[in-house]
């Protein structure tokens, strides 16, 4: 079962980067291309995308657990460090 | 440089889309729809995590492009970059930047911003700052 919710989240995950346009890197990097051929479609994305996490996640959390697993996985880290940084900074540069 | 259109619509919908996703996951199996985090899974070391489930996710990803050309009228548009070597090095720089800073759009962009995280909206700022450096040098300088 918990397989099956994987399986549909990944696929409704994909047909939201498809439908977007996230799909296509050449959409990303015209977002990333201020001073030239830039498409302002990613903030869209982000905006509907954290839009309905962040209400989703406010009545999820509430919970005491999800329904088809023992716990709640959440981040534990709480420091802005380093690593984080220069993680960050690398992924944004690939 | 591919000329792109302003997609506000679509966008706006595959980005719900990709929040029902990131809520779903939460609310059923408890899990942060992080894509870095899910393909790293896939790969050792399993302590706490659920490599079989991350497989599944990683199937279901694969297979949208398949429903997508199967349901659309019109066929999905990508252009991609020919420079291989080019498409190795950024491939390196992704995998092992979000594995060292924890997350990539999908976790630290929207399901960590959801959550409010501090570390989550330090890394998007981050990321998105060095990429539109990337894209000035390479588009604007450099000249691609």
């Amino acid at each position: 079962m918990r397989n099956a919710v994987n399986l549909l989240a990944g696929l409704i995950f994909g047909l939201g980067l498809l439908i977007s346009g996230m799909a296509n890197p050449a959409k990303v990097q015209n977002f990333l291309d201020l001073a030239g051929t830039f498409d302002p479609s990613l903030l869209c994305v982000m905006g509907g995308a954290v839009m309905v996490t962040l209400i989703g996640y406010r009545l999820v959390l509430r919970r005491s657990r999800p329904l088809l697993a023992e716990r709640f996985y959440l981040p534990t880290a709480k420091d802005v460090d380093a690593r984080l940084l220069a993680g960050a900074a690398l992924f944004g540069v690939g | 440089m591919t000329v792109t259109a302003f997609t506000p619509l679509a966008s706006t919908i595959g980005g719900v889309l990709i929040g029902v996703a990131a809520v779903m996951m939460m609310a059923l199996n408890g899990r942060i729809a992080g894509i870095s985090g899910i393909l790293g899974r896939l790969l050792p070391p399993y302590a706490d995590c659920d490599p079989v489930g991350a497989a599944c996710f990683v199937i279901g990803l694969v297979v949208a492009p398949l429903v997508y050309a199967a349901v659309a009228s019109t066929p999905f548009s990508q252009t991609v970059s020919g420079n291989v070597v080019l498409m190795a090095g950024a491939g390196l720089l992704v995998g092992f930047g979000t594995i060292f800073g924890g997350g990539c759009t999908s976790g630290h962009g929207v399901c960590g911003m959801a959550r409010l995280s501090a570390r989550s909206l330090v890394a998007t700022e981050t990321f998105m700052a060095t990429g539109f450096a990337t894209v000035f040098v390479m588009r604007h300088l450099i000249g691609g």
